[in-house]
Parts: structure tokens; sequence; C-alpha cells
């Protein structure tokens, strides 16, 4: 059986498995064991792609298999992985383990909670292989609709107004996607011959440049929403204040990934002519939400809050150094998705334990921690020096590329913005040491807190696991980038055709 | 190496070393003598020249209330107050159409002869 096709049939069986559980000690196992095989399959997948490229395959797409869905309109099943969709699989398989055991004590209608947490999952990697444009839009499609019953049923504070609008802003940004994978499909034969939804036989042809500027900024914009673009990105702070533990770890860690996924591989690969003209829109739309993001979040009080801003920042990062073009600019901004996946799902599992513990999250009224839990406070902190950009762990590695990158280009409207987009490493720098001095140093401010439970061994677990892949990235990052890099090739090479 | 930065760099920090041991390696007062004499100069190097002060200022009072309270304010009244209300118009508007809904037959024939007649008219002053 094909390795990928493996990869969304485990999940399924999974979820399938814990169907059959008795109590909420058994869902949670078998959601563990399925996640712990799911993790153990991309070890495998990872492996076995770095010795077929070792081996010479240079085809830009491996493990390839499809089959015919609707032929009337040519949807396929059509799946495949480069090097970019390996290292997204393996951050989703990461973070999918750590959130089951960050969910560990999850007791309300926990069966429905796994199930619901697996399916979005499956979705996440349906979309991360496909390579038809349909099934990529119905797995993205698909992670939306349990995404609105995790944060409604499951999330704390206002929840069905958070997740009404989540997933309002969402469904538009998957409107407009839809309207421009149509244009896309309408457009993929400009010659005559079948129309196609698949990416590879879209990527050989030259979409005529008239549909390319109509439906680029469609597809653009709809995965730029996803991706928390600015002035779209107001859904991200709400819903993450409100979503569980594991469910904040899998929509900032994973979801919004998805939206600078098909950024590149949908919008700029497919209609290049129309991603180099627009470019310097979303360039000065991304340069905002990197520095407003940052700003908006050293005001905050909630650590959620803090953290969901800080996304807007870094994910307006990715996209901003996607829209440089170059090589080492796309590299480290699959580096950074990378990067910020890990370090915001580390972030949300230690906001979920320590609210679990001090029943707030608000950081006006705690302080002092340092004492009464160190596992999770030094954890904290290394998420925080990882967020800032601190050598040695992956945050750095992703912004160094993403700035080299875009300085390489010699005009002044490009190094301007990398200029005020890098001043953000200090503002990211504020609001970090500002949270983690006022929460976690000092003396203790709330004497209810004296006497709390540091981390037990499932939370220990979770972020170890995080905190070694973040580590890991930092310390030997070539591997990864060089794998990234071999498959940006194709893409840049198309982008740079234009010229 | 670049000898003349590195050289008079290296010495001049040994004569700092020189000097604080010939001054405070036993106790005496001419260190608090020669500290009254320098004055502000004494203070201010003291205090790193208050760079530490200049920088929380700027962070706490000017970064922190000039800058991150108005965009915070912005974001969550102007941006996602302009999201929100997307949201509110639409269900204010159902709310207002709602009438139209009323299940009675003779309303929605009404509306089926006056839009074909809007429609029929509008083509005629188009197409004439």
């Amino acid at each position: 059986m094909n390795i990928l096709t493996l990869l969304v049939l485990i999940p399924v069986l999974t979820m399938i498995g814990v169907l059959f559980t008795k109590d909420y000690k058994g869902a949670r196992l078998a959601s563990a064991i399925g996640m712990g095989i799911e993790l153990i399959a991309t070890v495998y997948l990872v492996l076995a792609y770095l010795a077929a490229r070792k081996t010479g395959m240079m085809h830009e797409m491996l493990f390839t298999s499809d089959f015919m869905w609707y032929p009337s309109l040519n949807i396929h099943f059509a799946f495949g992985v480069d090097g970019i969709a390996v290292a997204m699989i393996g951050l989703t398989s990461i973070v999918i383990f750590a959130g089951i055991f960050a969910s560990w004590e999850l007791q309300f209608l926990t069966k429905e909670f796994f199930v619901s947490l697996i399916l979005l999952v499956t979705a996440v990697y349906g979309f991360f292989i496909s390579l038809d444009l349909f099934t990529m839009f119905l797995f993205y499609e698909l992670a939306l609709i349990p995404m609105y019953l995790l944060i409604g049923l499951w999330g704390t504070g206002p929840k069905e107004k958070s997740a009404m609008k989540l997933t309002l802003m969402l469904m538009a940004g998957s409107a407009l996607i839809m309207v421009g994978i149509l244009g896309l499909y309408f457009n993929s034969a400009p010659n005559g011959g079948p129309l196609t939804f698949n990416i590879l036989e879209i990527s050989k042809i030259n979409i005529p440049v008239a549909a390319q500027r109509f439906f680029f900024p469609f597809a653009f914009v709809g995965f730029g929403i996803l991706g928390a673009l600015f002035p779209f990105h107001t859904w991200s702070p709400d819903g993450h204040a409100s979503a569980p533990t594991a469910v904040s770890m899998l929509h900032a860690g994973v979801l919004m990934k998805l939206g600078g996924y098909g950024c590149f591989r949908v919008a700029m690969f497919l209609m290049p002519q129309a991603a180099q003209e627009m470019a310097w829109i979303f360039i000065i739309l991304t340069t905002i939400s990197v520095v407003y993001g940052a700003f908006s979040a050293i005001w905050q009080t909630d650590l959620k809050f803090i953290n969901a801003y800080s996304s807007v920042s870094h994910c307006g990062l990715v996209i901003f150094a996607l829209l440089m073009m170059n090589e080492t600019a796309m590299d480290g901004a699959i580096l950074q998705m990378i990067s910020h996946g890990l370090m915001t799902a580390l972030f949300f599992a230690l906001i979920g334990m320590i609210y679990g513990r001090t029943h707030t999250r608000d950081i006006r009224e705690m302080g002092g921690l340092m004492k009464v839990i160190p596992f999770l406070a030094v954890v904290y902190m290394i998420a925080g020096f990882a967020s800032l950009g601190l050598p040695g762990l992956s945050g750095f590695v992703a912004e160094m590329t993403v700035f080299v990158g875009a300085f390489q280009h010699q005009d002044m409207f490009h190094r301007v913005v990398t200029v005020i987009v890098a001043s953000s490493i200090v503002i990211t720098a504020v609001y970090i040491l500002k949270v983690v001095g006022v929460l976690l140093l000092g003396p203790l401010k709330d004497q209810h807190h004296a006497h709390l439970e540091d981390a037990k061994w499932y939370e220990k677990l979770s972020t170890v696991t995080l905190v070694l892949a973040v580590a890991a990235i930092g310390i030997a990052p070539l591997w990864l980038s060089d794998t990234i890099i071999a498959s940006l090739k194709p893409i840049v090479a198309k982008l740079a055709m234009v010229f | 190496m670049n000898y003349m930065v590195a050289v008079p760099s290296v010495l001049i920090g040994l004569l700092g070393i020189a000097v604080a041991w010939i001054l405070y390696k036993k106790e005496s007062e001419v260190p608090a003598k020669l500290a009254k004499s320098w004055g502000i100069l004494y203070t201010a190097t003291y205090n790193k020249f208050y760079f530490d002060e200049i920088y929380l200022f700027v962070t706490r009072k000017i970064i922190f209330n000039y800058i991150s309270r108005p965009i915070a304010w912005f974001d969550r009244h102007i941006i996602d107050g302009f999201m929100v209300g997307i949201g509110l118009t639409t269900e204010k508007i159902s709310y207002q159409i709602r009438g139209m809904q009323s299940g009675q037959l003779q309303h929605y024939a009404f509306m089926f002869v006056a839009g074909t007649l809007a429609l029929a008219l509008s083509m005629i002053y188009l197409l004439t």
C-alpha cells in the first residue's frame, strides 16, 4: 500500500477505534496509540523520501498515486509529496501527538472530542498530500467543520460566538479559494483538450495572464485569511482564546500553515505572472501584519491573546517571505512555518497547562510561578526564546533565512520593508520577556498558587516532544533546509520565468 | 588582527584594573573623595549613564502606551468591529426582510408579477 494512503488511513482507523471504546480512558489511549503509529509512519515516510532522493529520483513529487473519482469533471484522487509536503506532514504528526497528551485529562464527551480532533487532522494530512485542486479544497473544507464543533462544545469563554466568527471568516476564505480554483480549472486547457484540476499538469501550461490577474487575488486572499493576513486576521485572537488546548495547538500549529502552503502551492505556483505583478500589495499587507501583530501582542494581558497576536506576526512573516520569491526567502518561509508550528503548539500546550492549574490566563493575576512549577516554567522560557529567535532554537534559523533571502533584492522597496519587518524581532523580544518576567519571575503573586503541582508525565511527554523538535531544527537545520530547497526549485523557476 | 585597535584597548583595560586595584586594595577614603570631586560625572557613570532608565522609559511609557495600546484598541474596535459589523448587518437585513416570507400566496404572486413587470419594462427600455 502507498505510504501516503496509509497516512490518511491510520487516523480514520483510529477514529473508528475510538468509537468502540467504553470510557474516557479508553478513548484517550486509543487516540494516543493511533497518533503514535501515525508518528512512526511519518518517520518512515521521511526516511523513505530521503532515501528515494538519494538514489536519484528527481521527479517533482514522489510516492504518487492517481485514482479517477469523477470522470465527467476530470476529478482525481491524486496524491504525491515533495520535500515541503513531507516537512508539513512531519509537523502535523508531531503536533497532533503532543496535542493528544495535552488533552489527557479531558473528561467531557471525550470520545466525541478525540474523534473530531482526529477528523480534523485527517483532513490536514489529506490537504498536504493532494495534487488535485478539488480534493485539496475538499480536505480544506473538511478541516473547518470539526473546528467549529471543537471550539463551540469544548471551548471556554464566549465559545459559541468565537466558533461562529472563526468558521464564518474561514468559510468566506474558502469561498474565495473556490472561485480561484474554478478559475484555474476553466483556464487549464487554453489550447483545447480536457480541463484538469491537477496541480502538476496546470503548472506545465501557462494560464492566460488576464485570467491570472482576475483569479490570483481570490486564491491568494482566500488562503491568506487562514494564514492570518492583515486585515482578515481577527478570527485568530477570539478563536484561539476560546478553543480548548489541543485545538489551539493544532489550529495555530498546523491549520494556519494550510494558508501559507496554499498561497504558494496554488496561487503563486500556478499563477506566477499575477503573483509577480501583485506581490507588492501583499508585501505591504504582510509587513503590516508582522509589525502590527507584534505591537498588539505587547498590550494584551490574556496569555492566549498574546500568543494569538504573536501568531499573526509570525504567520505574516511566512507570507512575506513567500512573496520575496527567491529560493532563500521561500526556504525561510517553509522553515518559519514549521518553526512557528512547533513553538506555538508548545506555547498553547503550556498555556492550557498553566490555566488548568491557576484557572486564569490573565498575566496580571499571576507571578513568580518559576518557584512553584519549575518544569513548566522552564519549558515556557524555552518556547519564548524560540519565539524571539534565540540561536540554537528553530526560530533563529527560520528568521535569519527569511531576512537574508529578503535582503537579496537590490531595490529600495524590498530593502525598506525587510528592515521594517526585521524590527519585529525587537518587538517580539519585548513582549516575550515582559510575559516571562511577569508570569514566571519575581515573588509569588497569589498565595493560592503556592501549592500547584508541576507537570505530570503526559504533560512532560507532550512538551518535551515539541521542545526536542524545536531544538533539533535549531541545532541541525541543514538537512531540513536542503530538502526544502530541492523541492522549491521548480516553484522558484516557474516564478523566475516571468522576468 | 588589527593591532592599532587591539593593543590600546587591552592597555586601557589593564590600566583600569590597575587603578581599581590601587584604589580598593585597602580600605581608604580616597575613592569616596575622588567620587565627590567628580560630582555629576561620577553619578552618571555610576548609573550607567541612565541607559537602563532610558530603555525602560522608551519601552514602558512610549512603546507600551503610545504605540501598542492604540494599535490593540484599533484592532479590537475598528478592524474587528468592521468584521463583526458585516455579520451584524447581514443579521439586521435578514430581520428586516423576513416579513416578505409571509406564507401568503397572494403576496408571492404579487411579488412575482411585479418582478416580471419590472424586468419586462427594463428590457423594453433597454432594447428599444
